[in-house]
């Protein structure tokens, strides 16, 4: 059987798209999901932004929304969201910065007032913001400093990238974070939240008309800013061995990465839709690696793949796997390398990319199924320098990668020189040496 | 919300909801018997019987069997959980004749390769290995060993090296025979499906399965009881970046009189997010926490409520100290009519945002389901919820909320315990 879905869902959320005087973009996707919507909004900021000396100030940022506004007490917000029987948050990544609800509908004209209100008023008062600070380093040693395989997650992507930003934590470095101080927060808030540096994504049991006259009453008002640029320094390309160890005592299981960095969607948009191509059938349980090196060479317990490339700039490909209990590291890593560049001579089979391709679009479809799919997707595309014309034809994209685009990117990922090797050891054992 | 409840040809009833809005389809199911009803020497039983209905089935071998399923977008996962097997199975409508064949050939004709269990053992072994490296696993161990003692619920779900080592196929194909049939399923179907298409996939699925179960009696847990008491302070020493503190208080049972008013006082405790005093005073006034929460969890066999936060290590004597304040504040003033009815908007409303998607529409009603709720519990639930009073409330905060009552795990190296407090030492477990 075969399934037509790039014919029959030419687009995938058919969204209604304006954009406010003031600069700010508005997306609205009316869906069945019962009397709810789910409120997004995204500034197209994040800790690859910071300037050099204040990493974690985004995510600092993004926790002190929830301080003090003009109307609103610290920890107002998210109260009335509760009392109303809703749930908010927020996060930070390297690219953007969102803040969400999701409420009964008819509570969205609120949701508005508040969320446009602290777009705007954020008092930034001293007590509050020096209190936050000691949260974010308990989240910083909770996520990070007490969990070895972050820490060696940390070292990798610093190790990766050593000149982009990408390659500070998103969180920022516990050294820097305690430093950080309230003008720090003020200006950073100043230069970059406004509305023509933001996108609305609503979702839900709403009309367009509805939501666009809301979003006009309410972060309408806002005046234009001078947003600033997004410059970033781009990395060498280094061609000595990177490889990071981190042991430690409570690793019983060690663990092997490999990341790679890899072109920008922006600079080759059809190696990107490749590589995604590529990802899908070397991650399949099914596929080569899990096949060969799990289940027939029984040199892994599990390896996984995945590709992100959907960041403003540079790209990520990477690998992970457990090697097997009699297994040295060294000999699961050579059956790995043997096998990618085995697979890379021999190439990727036509009938294999195209159920790679015919999985990945089923997602598309799958998104629907979910309240807030419309916000995770559109948010992430218009913060990293993507359309609304690029979600809506990502179906129709991936259909048309060929064979060949995808085993010319194996085959570069293969000859790729940028990547860094990371080991997760017990405190006894010693790293591969080669 | 429109449950329907169906009786299929082959006598099998489910709940459906028809929902015709996406072209996918959920269809949530669960034996009843889980990690619970495995023999203490092979613990870990359950959990490695249900993963090796992934490893294969008819004529499909592994790699075959997870191929197909991926090549037709359709996802299915079987797990053990504490007290029962469950099953989510999840893909578009036209790829649901595909993922119907696929888990009925799973659930009656796994292949049991001598291969598969091996790896499959070994991938078991690996993810207990990287799970006691979590410090947080390791005050979950302490906690529930603690609590539960000598009863099933303190047993370790995927076990250990040792009882992992214990376990053969035969013991795999005797649980299959024991856990999963007919007298112990529950159904549940949300989607892009007519009724009559329900039952008959309903019946291509489960109806060739054996029509009685022989799955173990699990006893009641009774907590606190003279081999668990509560009210000591256990230490797993360890030198990290942070302290782990876990602690647990006598639950209630959901169906108690009492379970609607405690699920409010557990809101405003500690349940409620950032709404909650413990997020409020501990985290956003203080600054000591980035998380800070209680959870009610209520079991088939037994009840527990359990709170938890990271401190830095020297926070931890005053943080204890408040959080046994508070406690002690909740005991003896209550809650007010403001947090009452706050806690009782956001628990009936907020109830709406896990329906908006069939996968999260599926799983609610089968946990209602298996607690023995009706069709219409929503309905039930919203009232119970409403008839909830603060008097009611206080006297359940009176009730349960003792502080000296509460039992603490801590995983860490605070430099000093609250006044009055000491410590029973135990080591951190590495097997
Ligand atoms: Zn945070």
């Amino acid at each position: 059987m075969t399934i037509a879905v790039t014919n029959t869902h030419a687009s995938v959320f058919n969204p209604h798209v304006t954009t406010l005087d003031n600069g700010l973009t508005v997306i609205v996707v009316p869906s069945a999901s019962g009397p709810v919507v789910s409120h997004m909004l995204w500034y197209k900021v994040g800790a690859a932004d910071e300037r050099d000396g204040e990493t974690g100030l985004a995510h600092y940022l993004e926790h002190l929304m929830f301080k003090s506004t003009k109307t609103l007490k610290a920890g107002e917000f998210s109260k009335v969201v509760a009392a109303l029987g809703g749930e908010d948050n927020a996060f930070t990544s390297y690219d953007y910065t969102a803040y969400f609800q999701q409420i009964a509908s008819a509570e969205l004209p609120r949701m508005m007032t508040m969320e446009a209100g602290r777009m705007n008023d954020l008092l930034l008062k001293d007590d509050e913001v020096l209190t936050e600070r000691d949260v974010v380093l308990r989240e910083r040693a909770l996520r990070t400093d007490d969990d070895p395989a972050a820490r060696l997650g940390e070292t990798v992507q610093a190790s990766l990238f050593v000149h982009h930003p990408y390659g500070r934590p998103v969180i920022g470095w516990g050294h820097e974070v305690e430093k950080l101080s309230v003008q720090q927060a003020r200006d950073f808030y100043r230069r970059w939240y406004g509305p023509n540096n933001a996108v609305l994504v609503v979702s839900g049991d709403v009309t367009p008309d509805a939501v666009v006259a809301l979003a006009q009453n309410t972060y309408g008002k806002i005046p234009t800013f001078q947003a600033p640029a997004r410059v970033r320094a781009a990395d060498p390309v280094l061609t000595a061995d990177r490889r990071v160890v981190v042991k430690d005592k409570d690793v019983q299981q060690p663990q092997w990465q490999r990341h790679y960095r890899v072109t920008p969607w922006r600079d080759d948009k059809e190696h990107s839709y490749a590589m995604e191509v590529l990802g899908e059938y070397l991650n399949n349980p099914a596929g080569p690696l899990v096949d060969q090196l799990v289940r027939q060479q029984k040199v892994m317990v599990d390896i996984a793949a995945d590709y992100d490339g959907r960041n403003l700039d540079d790209g990520t490909f990477s690998f992970t796997f457990v090697p097997a209990d009699n297994i040295t590291m060294h000999a699961a890593e050579d059956a790995f390398e043997k096998l990618l560049a085995d697979l890379a001579q021999k190439g990727v089979a036509a009938a294999d990319v195209t159920a790679a391709i015919q999985r990945l679009q089923r997602n598309a479809v799958f998104a629907r199924d979910s309240l807030m799919a419309p916000g995770y997707a559109f948010g992430l595309a218009l913060t990293t320098g993507r359309t609304v014309a690029d979600v809506e034809q990502w179906p129709a994209r991936i259909g048309a990668v060929t064979p060949d685009q995808v085993n010319a990117a194996l085959r570069q990922l293969v000859a790729n020189p940028s990547f860094v090797t990371g080991e997760l050891l017990p405190a006894s054992l010693s790293p591969t040496v080669h | 919300m429109n449950v329907q409840e169906m009786i299929s040809a082959r006598g099998i009833s489910f709940w459906l909801v028809e929902k015709h809005d996406v072209p996918v389809a959920s269809i949530h199911f669960a034996w009843k018997g889980g990690v619970e009803t495995d023999p203490p020497a092979q613990q870990g039983l359950a959990k490695l019987a249900t993963a090796m209905l992934m490893e294969g089935a008819g004529d499909l071998d592994a790699t075959a069997f997870q191929g197909q399923l991926a090549d037709h977008g359709i996802s299915l996962n079987i797990d053990a959980t504490r007290d029962y097997i469950q099953g989510q199975l999840y893909a578009l409508t036209a790829d649901m004749p595909k993922a119907i064949d696929l888990t009925q050939l799973a659930l009656t004709k796994p292949r049991l390769e001598a291969e598969a269990f091996t790896r499959t053992r070994a991938q078991q072994l690996s993810s207990i290995k990287q799970s006691m490296a979590e410090p947080d696993w390791q005050a979950r161990y302490r906690l529930m060993q603690t609590v539960f003692g000598g009863h099933p619920y303190a047993l370790r779900g995927a076990g250990t090296a040792t009882t992992l080592a214990t376990i053969g196929i035969d013991d795999v194909k005797t649980f299959y025979l024991s856990h999963i049939a007919r007298d112990n399923l529950h159904v549940v179907v949300v989607g892009d499906m007519t009724a009559d298409n329900a039952k008959t996939m309903v019946d291509q699925l489960f109806g060739a399965l054996p029509d009685k179960s022989t799955v173990p009696t699990v006893p009641q847990a009774t907590w606190p009881s003279r081999e668990s008491p509560t009210g000591q302070t256990i230490w797993v020493k360890r030198k990290g970046a942070q302290t782990i503190w876990q602690w647990a208080l006598p639950g209630v049972d959901d169906d108690d009189p009492d379970w609607f008013a405690a699920n409010v006082v557990n809101y405003v405790w500690g349940g409620g997010g950032f709404s909650s005093r413990l997020m409020q005073e501990v985290r956003e006034e203080q600054g000591l926490t980035y998380g800070i929460g209680t959870g009610l969890s209520a079991m088939e066999h037994g009840n527990v409520w359990m709170g938890k936060a990271a401190l830095a290590d020297d926070k931890v004597s005053h943080a204890m100290t408040y959080v046994q304040g508070m406690i002690a504040r909740l005991h003896q003033g209550g809650l007010t009519q403001d947090e009452v009815d706050g806690a009782k908007t956001y628990l009936i409303n907020s109830l709406m945002l896990d329906l908006t998607s069939s996968r999260g529409m599926a799983q609610v009603l089968l946990d209602w389901k298996l607690s023995g709720r009706a069709a219409g519990y929503l309905a039930e639930r919203t009232q119970g919820l409403q008839a909830v009073t603060l008097e009611h409330a206080n006297r359940v905060a009176k009730k349960m909320l003792d502080p000296a009552a509460m039992l603490s795990v801590l995983v860490g190296s605070p430099p000093s315990l609250p006044p009055g407090v000491t410590a029973k030492e135990a080591l951190w477990q590495n097997e």
